[in-house]
């Protein structure tokens, strides 16, 4: 039997009270307070709703607020036409020394073409629609030019041109294809200067701005046929005036051929001669695509151009399709 | 109606209330056991250090399941769990096998020793603690008794505990615990009186 004495000796746990002090340090008492403490209030706690969605609302607002301002921007200048296209063009275009005025030259030629017009016969009723403004120019060029014309600029004022510019240049061209046998090859940029320094301004306050290239009126022909619609009686205007659809493509045109010639449709020739000398013309220029197009052009007016075509252009145009 | 003062209240009310959310009533948790369970540890460990280590291990790990904590049975014992857990596993890292063993009942010295030892000094309070040298030599006996015996003597001397709560935290009977309690004061009697 066991003494309860030897279990629980009063005596020795005393002693052992008395010898037994030791404590945990307070820095460990502090830490395991703090700890517990910490831990009850570290609880969660009640969250607004619209915490969560506000704080980073308030840093990535302004971030897409300037990328949706910059793809804006962006896509708008996209979208924008390059209107300097077209200035280039006008500017490389016009001879050194020719006054620049295209719209104050339009005006002129409006009001000049208007007095014209109410001197001049009237054209013939089924005149064709791109020979409008014959009368005006034949008046023009017989004022311009005093002395017996040559039989290429006498060919050349017949061609109905709405611009000056680019009909001389058209009438250097077919004088050098003209009298192949006995003129000098075809030299296209001193007859063009020759043919300019002819139309030189003369005391007539009309004739100079008329004689400035209107380089965009020339390459769009639809608005340059606006400007001789003009002119013209008012049922002619009626007929000429150009589908909606091909006004807005006359931008486009005229970014196609920033050059002075001037279109098929604006000045078509009338006659074989003209077309075999714009044919040349687009040739000596080097551009064969429009003297392909030219050649289409011809085909389509004559059912017998190919025969009608000299013997040197015989094999290019064998190479056309038709 | 306020409830009692928090020092009047028991242990697991304490317990319950910090689980609740009432950091006070830790406080008065730790203030009652923190000596008992440290020198607990430091009468098992034998070093500041690791004492030290484990007391805060286990201080935090009660704070930490305490929204777990049931009041199945005294506050003193589930703490003590958690302590003499905590010690076997610091003796099991420590590659300490014997001390993680604390069944030293079978050895047939100690019950020749347990039967030689003298009866109980009561009569002689002169004679008991008077000086530290009795407190050096009485810790040093402790250290010297196999870890099952300093075990149960530390339980019922630091953690208040009875015999039946020693057996269950211990895994063993509670003549088991009475055997190694018997043995462990007989040989600390034995060391007070040489003393």
């Amino acid at each position: 039997m066991t003494d309860e004495r030897d279990l629980d000796d009063p005596a020795l746990a005393a002693a052992w009270r008395a010898q037994s002090a030791e404590t945990p340090s307070p820095a460990l008492d502090a830490a395991i307070l703090a700890a517990a403490h910490r831990a009850v209030k570290s609880a969660p706690e009640k969250i607004s709703p619209g915490a969560e969605a506000s704080r980073p609302w308030r840093w990535w607002a302004p971030l897409a607020a300037a990328a949706t301002i910059g793809v804006i921007a962006i896509g708008t200048l996209q979208v924008m036409p390059q209107e300097h296209d077209a200035t280039t063009a006008v500017v490389s275009d016009m001879p050194a020394g020719t006054p620049a005025a295209p719209m104050d030259a339009i005006k002129e030629k409006k009001a000049e073409d208007a007095r014209d017009n109410l001197s001049a016969s009237p054209p013939p009723a089924v005149a064709p629609a791109t020979a409008p403004a014959q009368p005006p120019v034949e008046a023009r060029a017989r004022r311009q030019a005093p002395s017996p014309p040559s039989a290429a600029a006498a060919q050349q004022s017949s061609v109905p041109a709405l611009s000056q510019f680019s009909a001389r240049k058209d009438a250097a061209v077919a004088a050098g294809s003209a009298e192949q046998s006995s003129a000098a090859p075809p030299q296209p940029f001193p007859a063009r200067k020759d043919s300019a320094e002819a139309n030189k301004p003369s005391a007539d306050r009309a004739e100079a701005p008329a004689a400035a290239p209107t380089p965009a009126s020339e390459s769009a022909p639809f608005a340059s046929g606006k400007v001789t619609a003009r002119a013209d009686a008012p049922e002619q205007t009626a007929t000429r005036a150009p589908p909606p659809a091909a006004l807005a493509a006359a931008p486009a045109m005229a970014k196609r051929a920033p050059r002075d010639d001037v279109p098929a449709s604006a000045s078509a020739p009338r006659t074989p001669d003209e077309w075999i000398a714009r044919i040349r013309k687009w040739m000596v220029d080097g551009d064969m695509a429009e003297a392909n197009r030219t050649l289409t052009g011809f085909r389509a007016a004559y059912r017998d151009a190919d025969a009608r075509l000299p013997a040197d252009l015989r094999p290019w145009a064998a190479t056309v399709p038709r | 109606m306020p409830g009692p003062p928090l020092d009047d209240r028991a242990d697991e009310d304490l317990m319950l209330a910090y689980a609740g959310g009432e950091a006070a009533a830790f406080d008065v948790l730790y203030r009652r056991h923190k000596g008992g369970v440290y020198r607990y540890l430091l009468r098992n460990c034998g070093n500041v250090g690791s004492a030290d280590e484990l007391f805060q291990d286990i201080w935090m790990n009660a704070i930490r399941v305490r929204a777990t904590y049931t009041p199945t049975a005294k506050f003193t014992t589930w703490l003590y769990t958690l302590a003499r857990h905590r010690l076997v596993d610091h003796w099991r890292a420590q590659g300490q096998a014997s001390m993680v063993s604390l069944d030293d009942d079978e050895h047939p010295q100690a019950r020749d020793v347990v039967e030689s030892l003298p009866a109980a000094q009561r009569d002689e309070p002169e004679a008991r603690t008077s000086n530290r040298e009795l407190a050096a030599s009485l810790a040093d006996a402790l250290q010297a008794l196999p870890p099952g015996q300093r075990d149960a003597f530390l339980l019922q001397q630091e953690g208040g505990m009875s015999l039946a709560e020693i057996a269950a935290l211990q895994g063993v009977g509670v003549e088991t615990v009475k055997s190694r309690l018997r043995y462990a004061v007989a040989r600390l009697r034995l060391e007070l009186a040489d003393s």
